[in-house]
Order: C-alpha cells, then structure tokens, then sequence
C-alpha cells in the first residue's frame, strides 16, 4: 500500500536522458524566455505611454465596476428569491395538503382580496389634519 | 503607487457604500415603490410637523415675554419667531396634502383614472397655492401684520384645503369600495369555476346552490351600499366643523366592507372542497 508507482518518473528521466544535448536546453529554456520578452514587451510599452498613471486608473476603475456591477446582479438575484424559513415541515417533509398550482394561485389571489377588504374605511382616521396654531393675538388674553 | 492604493480603495468604498441601497431599489415591484413614496410622504409630514411644533413652543414663551414686559426686544423675537411659525405651517401643510395624495396612489382605482387624476389635480393645486404664497410671510414687516395674515391663512384652511382634503379622502372610499366589489365579483367566478372542475357536482349540488346564492347576495348588497356612496360622494358637503368626518359616504362604504368581510368565511368553505 505504501509502494508507490514510479515506472512513468524512470520512464520520464530515461526520457530525458535519451535527448540530445542541443534538444534539452531548447524545451526547458525557451518558454521561460518566451514569457520574459512578453513581459518586457509589455513594460517597455506601458513606459513608452505619455501618460501611464491616468490609463492605470481608467483600468483599476473600469475593473472595480465590473466586479461591483457582478457582485451587485447576484446580490438582486438573490434578493428576488424568497427566503426560504426554516420551519418544522422543512425538518419533516410531509405531504402538501395542496400542490395544485391552479389552488395556490387562487388561494394568493383570495388573501389579496382579503387585504383589499381591509383596507377599505381603514385610512380616513390615518388622516386628520394637522393641529396649528393660527389664532395669533398679542394681547393677554389667550 | 500608494496613491494608486488609496485611489483604489476609496473608489471600492463608495461602491460598496451604494450597492445596498442600489440593489433594494432593483429588487422592488411597483407597488413596493409606491407604498415606499406613502412612508416617504408620511415621514416627511410628520418632520414638517415637529419643526412647526419647536417653533410654536418658542412662540408661546416669545409671545408671553412680550405681553410681560413689552419690550421693543422681545416684540422684535416676537416678531421673527411668529413668522417663522407661519413659513413652516406652510411646510406642514404641503406634506399634510401630498402625504394624502400619495395615499391615493397605493390602491387600485378599478379603470377610473379620469377620476383619479382630477382628485390628484385638486390635491396639486392646493399644494401649489401654499408654495406660492409662502414668500409672502417673508413680507409682513410688523408684529401686527402677522395677526390678520394669520387669520386670513386660518380661512382658506378651513374654506378651502379641508373641503379639498375630505373628498379627496371621500373619493378614495369610494374607489376603494368599487375596486373591492369588483375584485369579489372577478374572484368568485373564478374560484367557482375551478372548484367545479375539480369536484364531482352532482355531489355538491346543493351545496353549490347555496354557495351561489350567498354570493349573488353579498354582490348585489354590496352594489347597493357602493351606489349609496357614490351617490353621497357626488352631492358631498364636508362639514367644516367636524375635520375628520366624511359622513354619509364612509357609512355606505363601511356596509359594503361588512359585506364584502362575509366572503372570507364562503370562499374558505368552497376552497377546502379542493
């Protein structure tokens, strides 16, 4: 169990061994390079702008919007789902009484009704005006 | 590059400082928005109140130091402070009026927006009226002057803003009784109609009668009622006497809700055959 295979690592090293010695330099050697002379490539040509540090906050901004304007479309999507509440049905599932959508549509329907009910000669009191002053006199007898 | 660093993190400040508020006001349906602008309304009337409330207590003991020691000082605090009282009773009444009006936008008005839009145009004109002539407080140049201003505001208040208020408040009723009506109406032959597709009729014969009869009588009661209060609404009279009052009119509408209330128990009752 604790034996581990090691045919591929002395196949990979015979492998090596195997190559030429003008081959080895070229595949170990030249990606690194590669990579340093993009990179150089890309130094050279960011200092070789009349004005880096303007671009190097155009860029940092337009990255912050874009991370902010993702961050901010999870956050609606999320927030438009119901939450889902954690009651003792969800710990033991049982049974819908009704699972008919056409029911549960309806029965949304008729509790909005209700709230429309209730409404109704429920806001005049809300209302009363307001209580100033506008009897102003200077003398003593108020 | 520790600018760069700070530019950074202040810019990440400010969005993240906005992204709550931002994605609430995404996440909202209309009627969230317009029963947000009713609390908006309401918290700014009642503001507009306690400001005016700060004032008139700093009236009263400006006011008593002058009867006590009638002074050219205390006549001049007086003075400013009574001016100040009326500029924000002014306030006071263009929230009072658009919290009322915002009030007729969180329900429906049941395809009568002819009548919606001359209800709120009353309401706008009012509220144009004290935006217009609220300057003419910074006018009054004597202590003496505020006392007939005064008395001239306490007139159209009572003459003029309170009848508007009232069947502004009366038409509301009214909608708000008809939209209901026509909601139960819609409602129960919808209901009736998915109950019977679900249930064996001949079992429920009877009991579907019933059920139709009941409903047959709450409408018609309810048409009633609802006529009755439009017909008040449409000779209404608002008492200036009694503010608060719309009378004839929140009679009816109350019939119709009682009514209407009676729905609740037979669309429980139809329901639980399905």
């Amino acid at each position: 169990m604790n034996e581990e295979p090691t045919g591929t690592m002395e196949g990979e090293i015979f492998a090596e061994e195997n190559v030429s010695p003008g081959e080895k330099p070229n595949i170990i050697q030249n990606e690194p390079k590669k990579q340093k002379k993009r990179l150089e490539y890309l130094r050279d040509w960011f200092y070789k702008l009349k004005a880096p540090k303007p671009i190097s906050y155009l860029i940092l901004v337009t990255l912050l919007i874009v991370i902010y304007t993702g961050l901010l479309l999870v956050s609606t999507k999320q927030g438009s789902q119901a939450p889902k509440q954690l009651t003792q049905t969800d710990a033991t599932p049982t049974p819908s009484p009704s699972s008919d959508p056409e029911v549960e549509a309806i029965k949304k329907e008729v509790d909005q009704y209700y709230d429309v009910i209730d409404q109704i000669n429920a806001n005049t009191r809300k209302f009363t005006p307001p209580k100033v002053d506008l009897d102003i006199n200077f003398t003593d007898k108020k | 590059m520790p600018k760069l660093t700070r530019f950074a993190a202040i810019t990440l400040l400010a969005l993240l400082l906005t992204s709550s508020a931002t994605s609430a006001t995404l996440a909202q349906t209309p009627s969230d928005a317009e029963k947000q602008r009713l609390d908006q309304a309401l918290q700014d009337y009642s503001y507009q109140f306690s400001k005016y409330d700060e004032c008139h207590n700093k009236y009263i003991t400006d006011r008593s130091a002058y009867i006590s020691f009638q002074t050219a000082t205390a006549k001049n605090s007086a003075f400013i402070t009574t001016k100040d009282c009326l500029t924000k009773i002014y306030d006071v009444y263009v929230a009072y009026i658009r919290y009322i009006k915002e009030q007729g936008n969180v329900f429906n008005w049941n395809k009568k927006d002819e009548e919606k839009s001359q209800t709120f145009k009353t309401l706008d004109d009012e509220v144009t009226y004290f935006q217009d002539n609220q300057p003419n407080v910074g006018k009054l140049q004597t202590l003496e002057d505020t006392v007939p201003y005064a008395a001239d505001l306490k007139t159209h208040i009572t003459k003029t803003t309170y009848p508007i208020v009232l069947k502004a408040l009366a038409t509301y009723e009214v909608a708000e009784s008809e939209a209901a009506l026509e909601i139960f109406v819609n409602l129960s032959e919808k209901i009736r109609s998915l109950v019977t597709s679900k249930i064996n009729q001949d079992q429920y014969t009877s009991f579907l009668a019933n059920w139709d009869t009941e409903i047959a009588d709450i409408r018609s009661k309810s048409e009633n009622y609802n006529g009755q209060a439009r017909q008040a609404l449409s000779t209404f009279k608002p008492s200036t006497n009694n503010t608060g009052n719309i009378g004839t009119v929140s009679s009816s509408t109350s019939k119709t809700k009682t009514e209407l209330l009676r729905s609740k128990t037979i669309f429980a009752e139809i329901l639980k055959l399905i």
